[in-house]
């Protein structure tokens, strides 16, 4: 069954998986860090982190004392250390297509200089703190996870949780398979499917009634038209969860939900939400 | 028998005229019930009846020929409980009548069978249709068989109906409460009878995964289905939501199976209690409050609000079969 995210060890991180990384000191930080680059360096794989809060001679002096040889990796270009605000939303605007495209190219120049893959983590906390820019970005994160399934790249996307809202947190651990360290256990999860539809997976509700929100805009960011709610996995949802997706319908998106449990399906007459103009519930 | 024949409310086309009828015997139910129909029926409005099976035989027989312009409903299908019974109405008002079709309805609740708790909420029902429907084009008469009905719910029929028609006579009710304070007034004074020894007590906090895994194991228990599980995860997640959400947040659940029955009591240590007519009124999409409530009263067989000085209860009853 689809489910909500499990817990990882960043060092057995494999090419395709994508997984969302929690810290709360700069130590717990590097200490993470340095193990998610030693299972880069044994696969070979080039590896690219972008740092946000931190300049990156401080993370390079931070890896150092957690024992990677830092001076060896970025001198053989193995290792990149990027500034993330300048790498993902230059000038000042994130464009999560223009971001997706760079992921490509690296990609693409990584296997032509002999490596196995790249091996991304980058600082992503800042990115969940305007709403517009949130469901951009979580939009992208959707949309990454499926470029990511099958590909040559690994994805660890951190955010320090000392600076990040609880449902920021939260909705950030909802849209990643995977999580480590310090990241939310997110009680429901939301990934791409193969037609481009959200599965939606886990219990939605008061905690995770913000979160939620967020993601859910992050669809229809992501498909501004259309959106398909893929609910098969869903075990439980509230009247307020079912809310923001009517919320959804009357801002004019056609919202398709499919596959709803029994328990998920006989709350839409009672609340409306099937009769909606826009709103289409499929079995 | 004499019976005042009030005008046609014509100058009150769009709006609700609820009216109670109580009566001794067969021939003053007939005297009322007979006319009010005819008269719809010349009138060509929407003509319903949903009464005991015996008065339904009496007015088919009364009626003759003009039994066929009459809708008759089952009443065990109409007032299985009041949350559903809202829903029906509803749905009818919304098919029927959206054309500016105008409708009467000729309801004789049946009260044998039914316990005291259900007939409580009844009491309440009957308040709460003024509200809820006051825009409706519906003219109903709610028909009391004074010999059937304990003695305390025939006080409260003038307190609920605007109209009543006692011994012939129809006469402004001059006893008739508003619903909000009618309401208020029955959930302070209604005790609930306390839970049995055995209950369970679940701790009430935002842990509402954890509460809803117990909840169903403590339903199961009881004998209820899947299904009706389900509705009661739904109902009590959202008596605890709104008790996190708007009130003090701070309070316990009992649930305990009793009788072919499942039942969860969320007592509010502040002893706030919801607004009286909090989840009846029709949903509207840009509405704030009393979504959940909504779902609370369509999903649970019973819904008891007590607002006793030792503080604030609600109380759901689920049928196991």
């Amino acid at each position: 069954m689809r489910g909500r995210s499990t817990v990882v060890d960043v060092s057995a991180l494999a090419p395709g998986d994508h997984a969302c990384w929690g810290f709360a000191s700069d130590e717990a930080r590097a200490s993470m860090l340095a193990q998610y680059v030693h299972g880069g360096v044994e696969r070979d794989e080039r590896i690219v982190y972008l740092a946000d809060g931190q300049a990156p001679d401080a993370v390079a002096a931070r890896l150092a004392g957690a024992g990677v040889p830092v001076g060896y990796l970025l001198g053989s270009g193995q290792l990149l250390l990027l500034d993330a605000r300048s790498a993902l939303a230059p000038g000042g605007r994130f464009d999560g297509g223009a971001v997706l495209q760079r992921f490509g190219v690296a990609a693409a120049g990584a296997a032509a200089e002999g490596y196995t893959g790249v091996r991304t983590a980058a600082d992503v906390g800042w990115l969940l703190s305007d709403s517009a820019t949130s469901a951009a970005f979580l939009a992208f994160e959707l949309q990454a996870g499926r470029v990511l399934a099958g590909s040559t790249m690994t994805a660890l996307c951190g955010h320090d949780t000392r600076r990040c809202a609880a449902d920021a947190r939260t909705a950030l651990a909802a849209v990643h398979p995977a999580r480590a360290g310090d990241a939310s256990d997110a009680s429901f999860g939301a990934v791409l499917g193969a037609g481009g539809e959200v599965l939606v997976a886990g219990e939605v509700d008061l905690v995770s009634a913000d979160a939620w929100r967020r993601v859910l805009a992050a669809a229809a960011c992501e498909a501004s038209e259309a959106v398909t709610l893929d609910l098969a996995d869903l075990c439980f949802i509230d009247v307020a969860g079912l809310r923001a997706v009517a919320a959804l319908a009357v801002a004019g998106t056609r919202v398709t939900l499919r596959s709803p449990r029994p328990i998920v399906r006989k709350c839409l007459p009672v609340l409306g939400v099937d009769a909606l103009p826009g709103v289409e519930v499929q079995p | 028998v004499t019976l005042d024949v009030r005008p046609h409310p014509a100058s009150r086309d769009h709006a609700l005229v609820h009216d109670a009828l109580v009566f001794a015997d067969p021939a003053s139910f007939l005297s009322v019930a007979v006319p009010f129909l005819r008269e719809g029926i010349a009138a060509r409005e929407i003509v319903f009846a949903v009464t005991s099976p015996a008065n339904h035989a009496r007015l088919v027989e009364a009626l003759g020929d003009d039994a066929a312009h009459v809708e008759f409903g089952d009443p065990d299908r109409f007032f299985p409980r009041p949350g559903s019974t809202f829903a029906t109405y509803r749905t009818f008002i919304d098919e029927r009548l959206s054309d500016g079709a105008h409708a009467r309805v000729l309801a004789e609740a049946v009260w044998a069978g039914r316990d005291a708790d259900e007939v409580g909420e009844w009491v309440r029902f009957e308040s709460t249709v003024n509200v809820v429907f006051a825009d409706a084009p519906l003219q109903v008469v709610c028909c009391y068989d004074d010999a059937q009905i304990p003695a305390w719910v025939t006080d409260t029929v003038a307190q609920t109906h605007p109209t009543v028609c006692h011994g012939g006579r129809w006469d402004a009710s001059a006893a008739y409460v508003e619903p909000e304070r009618f309401i208020e007034e029955l959930e302070r004074c209604l005790d609930l009878p306390q839970p049995p020894a055995g209950a369970a007590a679940l701790s009430v906090d935002s842990d509402l995964r954890q509460l809803r895994r117990l909840l169903r194991g403590e339903a199961e228990r009881a004998g209820l289905d899947g299904d009706k599980a389900d509705d009661v995860l739904l109902a009590v997640t959202e008596l605890v939501t709104n008790l996190i959400r708007h009130s003090s947040g701070v309070g316990e659940l009992l649930a305990w199976g009793e009788d072919g029955r499942f039942a969860c009591e969320l007592r509010d240590a502040s002893g706030s209690r919801p607004p009286a007519l909090a989840g009846y009124t029709a949903l509207e999409v840009g509405q704030e409050g009393g979504w959940g409530l909504a779902l609370v009263r369509q999903l649970a067989d019973l819904v008891q609000v007590s607002g006793a000085d030792a503080g604030s209860a609600i109380r759901l009853t689920f049928e196991a079969a």
